[in-house]
């Protein structure tokens, strides 16, 4: 390059503004010299001005190319050909919106759960050094005597710690709420490595009998009940109507063991106190630096023998069984980590196959181009700047994607978070970083630069040597093989998204199918918090005043009081002796559950009584102690036998008579083995707290509950009232790893059929507008409609059938990831698999018809004439 | 493309070259010169002069200024350089040669 050139070049980089004020204003003097000369001819003003600019041709057009002539290079070419890649978008909207949203919804999607599986499973959790946090086995079911037991025992762990969760009403100057609280052993901050904001935590005595009430608060709980007023610490709040000295605050996102519990209480592990001797805590502890494993797992395997020569354990629970630990990540997110895998999965498929559309797209529209791209070759335009022209075609349509992509992103994760199994108030602890959004248009720009490498690849190796009417065969042959690619690989992603989705939406049907016992329907349930420390028979009355009071609100059918609920919550559960079968050894005692309940539960749930008598208000405290059984209980304790009148174990340890049989109701999940179950009057045991309200109304459910809530008010403003659920609701909850995987899946599949769809209709579609002359041609010298149709079904479809072959096996072999989800179906389930590819293949044959149709309409003469 | 009043490609810029060699003028009057001078035989498609235009600026055969007409009007003149009439004498001796061979070419009735 001479050194004038390179001159004249800087000087126009440089002046830049005016360089372009000057050509505008040569082109106008151009314009108005030719308008003048016209209107001297004869020309009026307005034809004159019309003719000037036709014969100058199109403004912008040729300014482009006096412009190009300033070789001012790269920078202004590729603003050009960005502009020029819209202006050549425009001429195909259909197919680049589609691939413009296609590529979003990939895009998008992708983002958001990529921050939610960040937030969840990548985040550190917030305690130090996780990885030696151990949960042991059996957690919520350690009994305080054994966790004295075993403390001094281990070898492999620092100290142990346990917690477990506990409901309390916290008084505040004029309402008073329920929160979340984990009663924890005084030394837990310390297994933790956590510290406090404000304050101190717990000093070892805290938690035996005869310490001081205590009380550390999250840092939610104290911005938000106390104003972040930092002078708290040494005061008292009330919980439960007690005073508690508030020792310390954690700070902002510390959380132990759930994001949802606001504060933490010390255990009161008191040997003389019932509770010491029930099962109900988790043990925690560190493990000491430099151990491996093995020598966990040998310590562990110790203590579990150790506890046998200690402890008789029923073979339901026996803990010298199955010993291990899980991290505290483990136990936190053991549900939570194959679901949110899966879908991440999922949405990668969706997004390859978003990147195949647009492939396809960049592709077809490089060989549209063909002609011309020959033809500028052919007048000296570089290979390089034909490559760079795809590239910043794909890139301009790719980080569009992105943007959108972003915004979908920013608006989905707040669904998505709700809307996920995150249980335990996980949700609450995510946020979408704006990072992401340089993530999704980083993530499209590079799905813009693969999918340009094909056709890059096609500029560059010279596929361009053929012109005019061979329409260089061997590069067409070469891009139908791979738009055949593109719609098999389609095609296969789809089915397998679609199987998943159909295996989840059969085991959600086969769950729902499941009887359950009770009809949910039209009930409404309230967690009450009756005020602690109330004498047995006030207690009684607030009992039943609630239910008198509830029942009278109109639109209320039926009420009642259990003491937790079904599929929703465990609770108390024991070995049960049977007075009339001695030969069951005490170690070998029916396990069962305890539910205290009120005459009005079993109407209100529609669960009818399959033998002997319902409790009434005479089966009061005093009376003789009874208990009602589970149909199961029943049949597989009392075989041959009528249960009715005999004696069993109850929760208290003296023997209740049995005066009913229960009609089999689902306990704490939808599915898996039932426990058995034991009923027993509420008025019966006063010392367990639990209440839950439950009532039936033919109205709206939400008016109800308002009218409940302001009963429990009404009756004792210290009662406070706790989640508040429709028992439907209850249902779908304890199903919501399924439903939701099965939303999401469903929706991915649905989209899946809908790319896969568009990107056969487009491909095919393509390849006959290609071929429109050829079958002008052909069925103008007698080849018929249907024969020019059936070739190109049959082109089109080999490559969906094959597709959807391949899409099978991978279905095969992917289903393993679903596997756990699975209820009632195989993971080969032959309908799931079969259905998903039918629907791709009906999908795809539609695709390729519509297109079909379009060629054997061909009109030969017009493509004759327009040849 | 393949109008038959277009002018061959590449041959524009003598065109240009040879006209400034005469007199500087402004665009529309290089365009209106060939037209004319062709006796509307040849026709420039305005995008090829500018561009020719400004080309050879950049390659310093021309160079523009921009000046009164005789109507009172501001339009950018161009006018020819050194280098550029070097290049003018350097094309025509070209042009006509190839003339000259396809002319022969041409006339030639048989082997």
């Amino acid at each position: 390059m001479e050194l004038r050139d390179l001159w004249y070049r800087v000087k126009t980089l440089t002046r830049l503004k005016q360089a372009e004020r000057e050509l505008t204003e040569e082109f106008a003097f151009h314009l108005d010299m030719e308008r003048q000369k016209l209107m001297s001819q004869g020309f009026s003003e307005q034809q004159a001005d019309e003719e000037a600019r036709r014969r100058f041709g199109g403004l912008t057009r040729e300014s482009q190319r006096a412009r190009d002539s300033w070789g001012i290079g790269l920078m202004r070419d590729l603003a050009s050909d960005v502009r020029h890649a819209f202006r050549q978008f425009g001429r195909r909207p259909a197919f680049t919106i589609a691939g413009t949203l296609t590529l979003a919804i990939g895009v998008g999607a992708t983002v958001s759960l990529f921050s939610v599986v960040r937030g969840t499973l990548l985040r550190p959790l917030p305690v130090a050094h996780e990885s030696e946090l151990r949960v042991f086995w059996h957690p919520y079911d350690w009994r305080g005597t054994e966790y004295d037991y075993l403390r001094p025992r281990t070898k492999a762990f620092t100290q142990l710690a346990a917690f477990s969760i506990n409901g309390y009403a916290l008084g505040l100057e004029d309402q008073t709420v329920t929160t979340l609280a984990s009663v924890v052993t005084a030394e837990i901050f310390d297994v933790l490595g956590a510290h406090p904001a404000i304050g101190r935590t717990f000093v070892t005595g805290d938690d035996r009998p005869g310490a001081e009430p205590k009380v550390v608060l999250g840092y939610r709980l104290w911005k938000n009940r106390f104003g972040g007023d930092s002078t708290i610490v040494g005061r008292t709040i009330l919980l439960d109507n007690k005073s508690v000295t508030v020792t310390g605050v954690m700070p902002k996102g510390f959380y132990f063991p759930t994001p949802e519990v606001e504060m933490w209480r010390p255990l009161n592990l008191d040997p003389n106190d019932p509770q010491y001797r029930s099962g109900w805590l988790a043990i925690i502890s560190r493990v000491k630096p430099g151990l491996s494993e093995k020598d966990v797992a040998a310590d562990i395997r110790t203590m579990a023998a150790d506890l046998g020569t200690q402890f008789v354990y029923p073979a339901a629970w026996d803990k010298t069984k199955n010993a291990g630990t899980q991290t505290l990540r483990e136990y936190l997110q053991g549900n939570v980590r194959p679901a949110l895998l899966l879908l991440l999965g999922a949405v990668v498929l969706l997004l390859l196959m978003a990147c195949a559309n647009v492939a396809a797209l960049v592709l077809s529209r490089t060989a549209d181009r063909q002609p011309e791209m020959i033809l500028r070759t052919a007048l000296g335009a570089g290979r390089g700047r034909l490559a760079r022209q795809i590239v910043a075609e794909s890139l301009a349509l790719s980080t569009t994607s992105g943007v959108i992509g972003a915004a979908l992103a920013a608006v989905s994760f707040g669904v998505l978070v709700n809307s996920l199994p995150l249980r335990d108030g996980l949700n609450t602890t995510l946020t979408l970083d704006w990072s992401m959004f340089a993530v999704a248009i980083a993530l499209a720009a590079v799905v813009g630069l693969f999918v340009s490498a094909a056709p890059v690849r096609s500029v560059l190796m010279g596929d361009l040597k053929g012109v005019g009417s061979e329409r260089s065969a061997q590069g067409l042959r070469g891009h139908k093989r791979f738009h055949s690619a593109m719609v098999a690989a389609e095609m296969t992603l789809g089915v397998t998204l679609a199987a998943g989705a159909l295996l989840l939406v059969r085991s959600v049907a086969h769950v729902y199918a499941q009887d359950t016992g009770f009809d949910p329907r039209g009930v409404v349930t309230l967690d009450v918090l009756s005020p602690r420390g109330m004498a047995p028979d006030a207690r009684v009355a607030f009992i039943n005043t609630l239910q008198e009071r509830a029942r009278s609100i109109p639109g209320i059918t039926q009420a009642g009081f259990v003491s937790r609920l079904p599929v929703r919550d465990g609770g108390w559960q024991g070995t049960v002796p049977i007075e009339s079968r001695p030969d069951i050894a005490a170690k070998d005692a029916p396990n069962s559950f305890f539910r205290f309940i009120t005459p009005g539960y079993f109407k209100t749930m529609g669960i009818d009584i399959v033998k002997g008598r319902d409790f009434t208000d005479a089966d009061r405290n005093g009376a003789l102690e009874v208990a009602i059984i589970s149909e199961q209980f029943a049949k597989k304790m009392f075989p041959g036998k009528d249960p009715l009148g005999q004696r069993v174990g109850g929760p208290e340890g003296r023997w209740r008579t049995i005066v009913g049989i229960a009609e089999e109701t689902r306990l704490f999940q939808m599915v898996g083995e039932n426990p058995f179950c034991m009923y027993l009057p509420t008025p019966q045991n006063l010392q367990y707290a639990q209440l839950v309200l439950v009532a039936k109304t033919t109205g709206d459910q939400g008016t109800a509950m308002t009218a409940l809530r302001n009963v429990v008010r009404d009756v004792d403003k210290r009662a406070a009232v706790g989640r508040v659920i429709g028992m439907e609701d209850v249902v779908k909850v304890s199903m919501s790893d399924r439903l939701q995987l099965r939303f999401f899946l469903s929706l991915f599949a649905g989209l899946a059929i809908l790319l896969g769809a568009i990107g056969v209709y487009g491909v095919v579609s393509y390849a006959v507008s290609r071929r429109k002359a050829e079958f002008g041609v052909r069925m103008a010298l007698g080849a018929s409609s249907s024969r020019v149709m059936r070739e190109v079904a049959g082109n089109g479809l080999i490559p969906v059938a094959s597709g959807v072959v391949v899409g099978v096996v991978a279905s095969v072999l992917l289903s393993r990831f679903v596997a756990t989800f699975l209820y009632g179906v195989t993971q080969r389930d032959v309908i799931s698999i079969g259905g998903a590819a039918v629907a791709l293949m009906l999908a795809g044959v539609l695709a390729v018809l519509i297109p079909g149709f379009r060629a054997g309409k061909t009109s030969p003469m017009e493509v004759l004439r327009s040849e | 493309m393949g109008t038959d009043n277009s002018i061959p490609y590449g041959t524009l810029d003598l065109l240009i070259l040879k006209l400034l060699s005469l007199e500087p003028t402004h665009g529309w009057g290089i365009s209106e010169w060939i037209q004319k001078t062709s006796a509307d035989s040849l026709r420039v498609g305005q995008g090829s002069l500018y561009a020719s235009l400004h080309r050879m600026t950049r390659e310093g055969f021309i160079k523009s200024y921009w000046q009164d007409t005789d109507a009172g009007r501001r339009a950018r003149y161009y006018a020819i350089t050194a280098t550029g009439k070097k290049q003018l004498a350097r094309e025509t001796e070209h042009w006509t040669r190839l003339t000259r061979g396809v002319g022969l070419v041409l006339a030639a009735n048989a082997v």
